[in-house]
């Protein structure tokens, strides 16, 4: 076994590893899943801004309603992804399972950056002030601070196996601060209003029809650009693993071969 | 026109962080799928000897 090339064993398990490689192509969004999450999200731009009507009260800021509440559900979504996939992983120990944790939580930041960037914008001219410390700005900035901790682990955390186990408590701690984010506006008195979509007399029943219906269009197109952003970002995960295992199983980490 | 500029403001940003990472994760894709290429060659070459 003095010859330079590897064991027949070892290129047997490479050639494992290239018949997985080519899956993750199977990941990406189909164009046409792109093309109707570009049409939803050219809709509800329209419908925000030209087809609901300007709110009485507080003029045309009010628009801003249509992407902030969507992309602050949206992140609820990436949060109870991330959940169940850190529950599975704990529980089975399944690299996928991993891999739909680390891909929500790239896209919930996403979502939470918008919400942490319109909500301000927004409070300014409303309220008279960019930022306040009430229970729910609190709350949601919490889970923002816990997203980008759960990124900084991701990339510093040490050995891939312990990383995906801090990973999955830390996913575990984050959804936990949902229910806290959601019933903040009713458990205390807030400068944030009260729900207006989920409430106790019915899903958006207190808005104007034409109210609802911007804002389930915003919802949509966020959660089908969700759905791109997630898929494109796994496979992502999944090629740059097999890049790695491959890497791995040649030897190649000094880069002098490649 | 009233507090245009804060909902100007908002729309853009919003939509610009979300075309950056749109932007980041292509590239990421394309650096990924150009590492693949490499790895697989460098198998051809070991096959090969």
């Amino acid at each position: 076994m003095a010859s330079t090339s590897p064991p027949d064993t070892t290129l047997d398990s490479l050639d494992a590893d290239l018949a997985r490689a080519d899956r993750p192509v199977s990941l990406a969004p189909s164009p046409a899943l792109i093309a109707v999450a570009a049409v939803a999200m050219v809709v509800s731009l329209y419908a925000a801004l030209l087809y609901a009507p300007t709110d009485s009260f507080q003029g045309n800021i009010q628009r801003m309603f249509y992407i902030h509440v969507p992309a602050a559900l949206t992140m609820y979504v990436a949060v109870t992804l991330i959940f169940f996939a850190s529950i599975l992983y704990l529980q089975k120990r399944d690299d996928r399972w991993d891999e739909v944790g680390a891909a929500a939580a790239e896209v919930g930041t996403l979502f939470g950056t918008v919400v942490m960037i319109t909500g301000p914008l927004w409070a300014r001219p409303v309220w008279g002030t960019w930022w306040t410390w009430d229970a729910r700005l609190t709350s949601t900035f919490i889970l923002w601070l816990i997203f980008i901790a759960y990124l900084m682990l991701r990339a510093y955390g040490g050995s891939p196996e312990q990383v995906a186990r801090y990973c999955a408590v830390l996913g575990i701690i984050g959804f936990l601060d949902l229910p806290i984010i959601h019933f903040s506006v009713v458990w205390w008195r807030t400068l944030h209003p009260q729900p207006v979509i989920m409430t106790e007399e019915g899903l958006g029943a207190n808005l104007p029809g034409s109210m609802l219906a911007a804002v389930a269009l915003g919802l949509l197109a966020a959660l089908l650009l969700f759905t791109v952003l997630f898929r494109s970002r796994l496979r992502v995960e999944r090629i740059s693993r097999q890049v790695l295992a491959m890497r791995r199983s040649l030897d190649l980490f000094d880069g002098e071969n490649l | 026109m009233d507090n245009f500029w804060f909902l100007f403001s908002g729309l853009v940003l919003a939509w610009a962080v979300v075309f950056f990472y749109i932007w980041s994760l292509a590239r990421r894709t394309r650096d990924l799928r150009l590492q693949m290429d490499a790895v697989q060659a460098q198998i051809e070459r070991n096959r090969g000897k």
